[in-house]
């Protein structure tokens, strides 16, 4: 894959040979032809095509607009408990799922308080989403069950819809707990990194043995429930630990799942790892288009979001909402403007229902600006980058990790590749 | 695609080398089935599962 840019137009040479074009700005995907191509890439360019580029460049869609968040929080995320029944290797919570602080169930009373302060504020008409997050929230059902029923008693009588999310690792859930989240009709991820030989090795139970039997039975009660769930996704997380994002796409893609998330986990010196992952993925999209087309491109969930974002020409300007419309609690009732920061005590908000508005503040530029995202011609798919990873890699949130930022652009070109192809077709 | 301030029927100002796309909203408004949630709201990684 080759890039050419104009300011605000970027040519992508595919690797089938053909070019497709982006506007940056507007949002706007083309195909264009080799004089377009050469007009882009080499100084003696076919006038013609020069021209077509630079009205292109200069021209101001008016179809495209910025994505606006909703004014206040409408994103909670809380773990419900702080232990695991695994201990992942990469495991970014403390190591074992407790952040250093081990709570075998949350401060349920403290959870209230901050659910009813938070759905007091939402308007009528509008979303609110809780996230179960742990250690393993599915330690804890009861609980699970007990913040459910709280929540829909809060918002009886008003027009407001409250949707749930959790993240598991699939190894506790029963029939019991599968009609519980149907109930709810909860978006479940369970996370998974691959086959056995890997995810047995990568996701270790806590006294060391493979916890992939397990998770897979737990899958099958969640499918079989599949019709009554809001989503049922897989997530598998990649890294210096592991690359192998085709082999695991391989094994999860029969498994009807309807949306697999493959993250990477940063580190230091994570660079080989980090293009490693980029080459695997943007492999794994050529096969899922080569299978199902769009809809099996876009269960991979970063495509997904790069055909919503082209289809509805808004521009993010935030990666994600954390400090803006999304806080998190820990168990003991912490506040912390992301799940990623939990147990960090310089990066507390609050704690109970009081909030330090002064230092949320500090969250309120948009990202993209935070980070100097300046001209990146993809800083709109994008939406900033990552403040964790910022953090991780670089020690401070709003210093940009080139490597984060190389990794996205690479696979957003071959989102974008996609893309023209598909409206093309159509 | 028309050159800018050219009338659609003046033939030799057609574009001849960018074809822009239609971007299709219908396609990405589907509630099922129901993938990652926008990361405007929230997105990222979750831990400790």
């Amino acid at each position: 894959m080759e890039l050419a840019r104009k300011d605000q137009v970027i040519a992508i040479r595919t690797s089938k040979g053909s070019v497709v074009g982006f506007h940056a700005r507007n949002l706007e995907v083309a195909r264009l032809d080799d004089l377009a191509w050469s007009a882009l890439s080499s100084p003696s360019a076919d006038a013609e095509a020069l021209e077509e580029i630079q009205l292109w460049n200069s021209q101001v869609s008016e179809s495209a607009s910025d994505a606006v968040l909703p004014n206040g929080v409408r994103s909670f995320a809380i773990n419900i408990a702080q232990i695991c029944n695994l201990k992942c290797g990469y495991c970014a919570a403390g190591g074992d799922g407790t952040f250093g602080d081990p709570m075998k169930e949350a401060d349920l009373e403290t959870l209230y308080e901050q659910i009813r302060m938070l759905l007091h504020d939402v308007p009528n008409g509008g979303e609110f989403k809780i996230t179960f997050l742990g250690g393993e929230p599915l330690t804890v059902p009861d609980a699970i069950r007990a913040i459910h029923r709280f929540a829909k008693l809060q918002v009886a009588g008003r027009d407001i819809k409250v949707r749930y999310d959790i993240v598991t690792n699939g190894t506790l859930v029963t029939a019991v707990i599968a009609d519980l989240l149907a109930s709810m009709q909860a978006n479940v991820t369970v996370s998974i990194d691959g086959p056995p030989e890997v995810n047995d090795i990568n996701r270790p139970t806590k006294g060391g043995k493979g916890s992939t039997a397990k998770t897979l039975a737990g899958i099958q009660q969640l499918l079989a429930v599949k019709d009554k769930l809001g989503s049922l996704s897989c997530g598998a997380v990649f890294g210096q630990h592991h690359t192998g994002v085709m082999a695991t796409y391989k094994f999860l893609q029969p498994m009807g799942f309807d949306s697999l998330r493959f993250d990477f986990a940063v580190g230091d010196g994570d660079e080989e790892a980090s293009r490693k992952y980029a080459e695997e993925l943007r492999s794994v999209a050529d096969l899922a288009w080569e299978i199902g087309g769009e809809l099996e491109l876009r269960r991979l969930s970063m495509f997904d979001l790069y055909f919503r974002v082209l289809d509805s020409q808004k521009r993010l300007h935030n990666h994600c909402g954390a400090g803006k419309t999304h806080l998190h609690s820990d168990s003991r009732g912490r506040l912390t403007t992301c799940q990623w920061f939990s147990g960090e005590q310089t990066e507390q908000v609050g704690a109970g229902t009081t909030i330090d508005h002064s230092r949320l503040q500090e969250y309120a530029d948009p990202l993209v600006e935070r980070h100097s995202c300046g001209s990146c011609w993809v800083r709109h798919l994008c939406g900033g980058g990552c403040m964790y990873v910022n953090k991780t890699k670089k020690g401070f949130k709003h210093e940009k990790d080139e490597e984060f930022c190389i990794r996205t652009r690479s696979i957003i070109a071959k989102g974008i590749e996609y893309y023209a192809e598909a409206r093309y077709q159509s | 695609m028309l050159k800018q301030g050219i009338k659609a029927d003046s033939k030799e100002n057609e574009v001849k080398h960018i074809k822009k796309v239609a971007p299709q909203p219908e396609k990405s408004a589907s509630p099922k089935p129901q993938v990652t949630p926008p990361r405007t709201a929230s997105g990222c990684i979750p831990v400790g599962d």
